[in-house]
């Protein structure tokens, strides 16, 4: 992977923690020492907090990256961290065959701008972004990860994300090293999916959920989609529940510790090998293709964009 | 004191040789020098010490006093090295062989107000070599916040050292690390060959 001055998109997608968005620019141009590692471009996509991001942003900017793919040699996000994990991961399927490096970066939150840890990420993440590679991926700390297949730690660290190793893509010493056999490389045309479903139930097992309004809202949705924690067992009104909604109606059972099949049910998908954020946006990706339960079952299993984790 | 000096590997002998006199200056001068150009470049840090850094997501140019890039030939990561030293105010001496030009992102750098004060750039020939490299280490010395005490060092003393530290710091109401650092100040200030030495550096 030899690398040249390269041409760089930094696409800022939500505002950055002690900077007016309307002087983003002003705040780029502060810190001269960018322009040594890349000649940047940036293009402002959303200019409020990254809590408010949802699948609308997620849409933007997958079409503001395909619009832009064969000026630039890779892409920067920089983004808050609330949500990034949902925003990172829905890049990834909405892109499933990107031939560029997307790299989404930014602060801790508790760091001001002067600190280091922004502007440090934002090195590491234009130098990544210079690489030869298709991949979506974060760029915090000393590590570089497959954004999919990443959770956030809860560690007292730079490292706020952390991944399987064989998705910790690559590492920082004095250089950066991105480990060659494990990243991605795109076959084939970039596609742009720029379809989500999103008329689906989230549900969140919990000793506290009202079962009886739940069967209301669950009616009329394209899926349903339930994280079952550390659960072992379903609790017998989710059962009953299970049996009042129409068989034609996938439901992706979420857990890291149920293994076997689940119940006898057809409609049921048991997922254990993606992170939650991945699991959501995959399956809102899923339905906006196919709608049967047997073809999202057999998307829902098949990796698309490297998600699946092989612990 | 630790420095990252950057090279490109690909040089040939006659680079190759000014490498290997910049290294030896700087390790002459009493500096561990990490590189691109060696095969371990951490060879300076324990494994633990490794580890713990690969766990805090710090980078290992955070642990160094300065940089060095020899940028009289093109090296790909001169760029990204300069500009991460930078995020980090590490002082950074960029070289290049008298007369070759130097690339305009990085005399740009020297506009900036703080890129400028972190930034030398230096040409030189074989004979002033030397001296470049020796004003360097005197500025890094003496520069901006290098006053303070932030190399952590292991020493293991023994239970006698110890009860006398303790009895005299307890005496002085002075923290041992300190009454430690004083004693080495102390000798540092009254070390002639130590002075001696340090003027060699400065006027080669």
């Amino acid at each position: 992977m030899v690398q040249t001055r390269k041409k760089i998109c930094l696409l800022i997608s939500s505002a950055v923690p002690g900077i007016n968005n309307s002087r983003i620019i002003d705040w780029l141009e502060q810190m001269p020492e960018l322009n040594i590692v890349a000649d940047i471009e940036p293009v402002l996509v959303f200019n409020q907090e990254a809590v408010n991001i949802g699948p609308a942003v997620w849409i933007k900017l997958a079409e503001e990256i395909k619009k832009r793919l064969n000026q630039f040699s890779g892409f920067v996000v920089l983004h808050g961290t609330d949500n990034l994990l949902y925003t990172s991961s829905a890049l990834s399927f909405l892109l499933p065959n990107i031939n560029k490096p997307v790299v989404f970066t930014g602060g801790p939150s508790q760091m001001g701008t002067k600190q280091p840890g922004l502007k440090a990420n934002l090195i590491n993440a234009l130098q990544v972004a210079s690489f030869n590679f298709g991949e979506v991926c974060l760029m915090f700390g000393n590590r570089l990860l497959r954004a999919n297949q990443s959770s956030q730690t809860k560690e007292e660290s730079l490292n706020i994300f952390s991944a399987p190793n064989n998705a910790t893509i690559g590492r920082i010493d004095f250089s950066i090293r991105i480990f060659e056999k494990l990243v991605r490389q795109s076959k084939g045309p970039v596609k742009l999916f720029n379809k989500l479903d999103t008329n689906i139930e989230i549900i969140e097992i919990n000793p506290f959920i009202d079962f009886k309004s739940l069967t209301k809202i669950v009616s009329g949705r394209d899926g349903i989609i339930i994280n079952a924690g550390c659960c072992q067992n379903f609790p017998e009104a989710l059962l009953s529940l299970f049996e009042k909604i129409d068989r034609d109606i996938p439901i992706v059972v979420w857990s890291q510790v149920i293994q076997g099949p689940v119940l006898g049910l057809k409609n049921l998908i048991l997922i254990n090998n993606l992170t939650w954020p991945a699991a959501t946006v995959k399956f809102m990706w899923v339905l906006s293709q196919v709608r049967s339960v047997v073809k999202v079952k057999e998307l829902m299993s098949k990796d698309v964009a490297g998600e699946i984790m092989n612990l | 004191m630790k420095i990252y000096f950057a090279a490109d590997s690909g040089a040939d002998q006659k680079f190759q040789r000014r490498y290997s006199k910049i290294i030896d200056t700087l390790s002459g001068a009493g500096v561990l020098v990490l590189s691109n150009l060696a095969q371990q470049n951490v060879s300076g840090f324990s494994g633990v010490d490794l580890e713990r850094i690969n766990q805090s997501g710090e980078a290992m140019i955070e642990k160094m006093d300065a940089l060095i890039v020899e940028g009289s030939r093109q090296l790909a990561e001169s760029g990204y090295l300069i500009a991460i030293a930078l995020a980090h105010n590490k002082p950074i001496l960029y070289l290049t062989e008298k007369g070759r030009p130097v690339n305009k992102n990085i005399t740009f750098l020297q506009k900036g107000k703080g890129p400028a004060k972190l930034i030398n750039i230096q040409s030189y020939n074989d004979s002033d070599l030397d001296k470049v490299i020796g004003d360097f280490l005197q500025a890094v010395e003496v520069g901006e916040g290098k006053e303070i005490p932030d190399i952590k060092f292991t020493l293991r003393i023994t239970s006698r050292i110890e009860r006398y530290l303790q009895w005299k710091t307890l005496n002085t109401k002075m923290a041992k690390a300190d009454y430690l650092r004083n004693l080495i100040e102390d000798l540092i200030n009254h070390d002639q060959d130590y002075k001696r030495f340090v003027d060699r550096q400065s006027r080669k």
